[in-house]
């Protein structure tokens, strides 16, 4: 049957529409993206990226979100990814019992499926109510550092755990001891991989909503500041598209929305750049 | 030589003793926030007929009423559209990318689908209000804001990490095995059908459960398009809530301190009990 060339073994059906959901689920998932920055790159200029935005009016601004984004994503990696890797690595490295192992493992997958929400409930709570600290930028901060930490843990595990078991023999069978593995073996090895771990955490900070609501709040004070309101990008969307006033709430929601993809993508692709810069891509990390 | 080796051993116990309290320091920081729930949900539940508040079908906290039943049939409608629309496309670019691409390719997909799957749950939710809402009110004359809508966004929301698992679990299935059964004979549809869907069983199931996860905890794209609790439950075309959504609309309106903010302590706890259910169960396919 069929032209010579054909390939031998012919797609039945299943295969066929296995490819045509495929198909139909990648277009669906790009019309999404490509509707958001249809509608957003129109209203994008200078203006809007730097002015204050503006309650009632049309022609507000992003500044002061995109400034509070930037800096409390960065400032809670930076907070909570270093505390992350050492449990990381007390878990791949020098985790002693089986038994207590197991705990920590319970208490990581327990701790990764939280649900932002109940964060939010809790910390709103602890944070601002128990605690008094203003809903602000620096509260906003240790919320995404707390909410990271399961994240980044996890992520860091995976990169140390494909170092091969075998190199770590080698080096103990040459007299080294496991912290001199460490820092001469399985980190300069597990480089790559930590370093696109790392653009995606960064990624998922940028988007999170829900607990950053009630600890860093939905409005920007007069001027920048740790105990400032520190709406971010992500909750400014949010806030535009239930309950902002402004009459050109379609066209602002939109173009921040498309700024916020820009930089999520930044985040992913950043550090998958990193990675191929650092050592040979392998399959990328998962989160 | 010998201080070498000294001077080796106290960085030894050092690092040793500063990793540990790394891990410490996240395992302490969950006890806290699971304990913190479990106190004010137990001391509201002691307050009140659990039953009435777990099973009840009547939410309304002006009255002291607390059933939140209707948030978890909700949740649970929500869950399940988000998953119809998610699971047999998830499968079709699974099966496509898996087995059809050359490894080059599938990366690029792969890659692709983890940039999706980093998205905003926020951009989702613009999606949401920006076309499934005017198209639900087309379609059904309501206001367009409903559980249905909810699970459309969902949907849409859990196909990039659904799918990023279905294609390395049917990438994972050697190539040997499929070029063995297509020598003997087989067409591709049975090869895919009795061989490679049977050997990337575990891994699917298990991105199915991440999936679930994934849709049960989602707090913001839903709210966005739920449209509110209205009373009690109307059906999949009316305006209803899920678990997260009515906690993110709830918690300004009962703060820390009111009667009523036991009962937002209660479902979270319920939530983070049945995602951690969830979670472990996907762990446990991981394993085989």
């Amino acid at each position: 049957m069929g032209r010579a060339g054909a390939t031998a073994v012919r797609a039945g059906w299943v295969r066929r529409l296995a490819a045509g959901l495929a198909g139909l689920g990648l277009m669906g998932l790009t019309a999404v993206l490509a509707e958001l920055v249809a509608q957003g790159v129109p209203h994008l200029n200078w203006h809007f990226l730097t002015a204050a935005p503006s309650e009632f009016q049309p022609r507000g601004g992003i500044g002061p979100e995109l400034v509070n984004t930037v800096v409390m994503v960065l400032a809670a990696e930076a907070l909570s990814w270093p505390l992350a890797w050492a449990a990381a690595i007390w878990r791949v490295e020098y985790a002693p019992r089986p038994t207590l192992v197991r705990v920590y493992d319970l208490l990581l997958m327990a701790f990764q499926s939280l649900p932002g929400i109940a964060l939010a409930l809790v910390l709103f709570s602890v944070l601002v109510i128990d605690w008094g600290w203003p809903l602000s930028v620096a509260t906003g901060t240790v919320a995404l550092a707390v909410l990271n930490w399961p994240v980044a843990a996890v992520l860091c595990q995976e990169a140390m755990a494909r170092v091969p078991e075998a190199w770590r023999e080698g080096s103990w069978a040459l007299g080294a001891t496991r912290f001199q593995t460490l820092t001469r073996i399985v980190i300069p090895a597990a480089l790559p991989d930590l370093a696109a771990g790392l653009g995606l955490s960064l990624a998922r900070l940028s988007g999170e909503t829900a607990v950053l609501i009630f600890t860093a709040g939905v409005n920007v004070g007069p001027q920048w500041g740790w105990f400032e309101p520190g709406e971010t990008l992500a909750v400014h969307l949010w806030y535009v598209r239930t309950e902002g006033l402004m009459p050109d709430r379609g066209a602002v929601a939109a173009a921040t929305g498309t700024v916020l993809l820009a930089l999520v993508a930044l985040g992913v692709l950043g550090g998958r750049w990193l990675a191929r810069r650092l050592g040979a891509p392998k399959e990328p990390l998962r989160f | 030589m010998r201080s070498v080796h000294a001077f080796n051993l106290a960085v030894e116990r050092v690092q040793t003793a500063l990793f540990w309290a790394g891990a410490a320091l996240g395992a302490a920081v969950l006890a806290a926030v699971v304990g913190y729930l479990g106190y004010g949900a137990m001391a509201f539940l002691s307050r009140h007929d659990a039953w009435a508040v777990v099973g009840g079908m009547s939410w309304d906290p002006v009255r002291g009423r607390f059933g939140m039943a209707p948030f978890w049939i909700g949740s649970a409608v929500v869950a399940a559209l988000g998953l119809a629309i998610a699971v047999p496309l998830g499968l079709g670019i699974g099966i496509w990318a898996g087995q059809g691409l050359v490894p080059a390719l599938r990366q690029r997909v792969g890659v692709y689908l983890t940039v999706l799957s980093a998205v905003p749950s926020v951009v989702w939710g613009w999606w949401g209000l920006v076309v499934v809402v005017p198209a639900l009110r087309q379609l059904t004359g309501g206001t367009g804001y409903s559980l249905a809508a909810g699970g459309v966004v969902l949907g849409l929301m859990v196909l990039p990490t659904f799918a990023q698992l279905a294609v390395q679990a049917v990438a994972a299935v050697p190539a040997a095995w499929v070029e063995g059964s297509l020598a003997l004979g087989a067409t591709m549809d049975q090869t895919l059908l009795r061989l490679v869907l049977p050997a990337a069983k575990a891994g699917l199931r298990r991105a199915l459960w991440v999936a679930l996860a994934r849709a049960l905890g989602e707090t913001v794209a839903v709210q966005m398009v739920v449209g509110g609790f209205p009373g009690r439950f109307f059906g999949v075309w009316a305006p209803g809530a899920t678990i997260p959504s009515q906690i993110l609309t709830e918690l300004p309106l009962l703060p820390p301190g009111t009667p009523g903010h036991g009962a937002l302590e209660v479902m979270a706890l319920l939530l983070v009990v049945a995602m951690t259910a969830v979670t472990q169960w996907a762990g446990r396919e991981r394993r085989q």
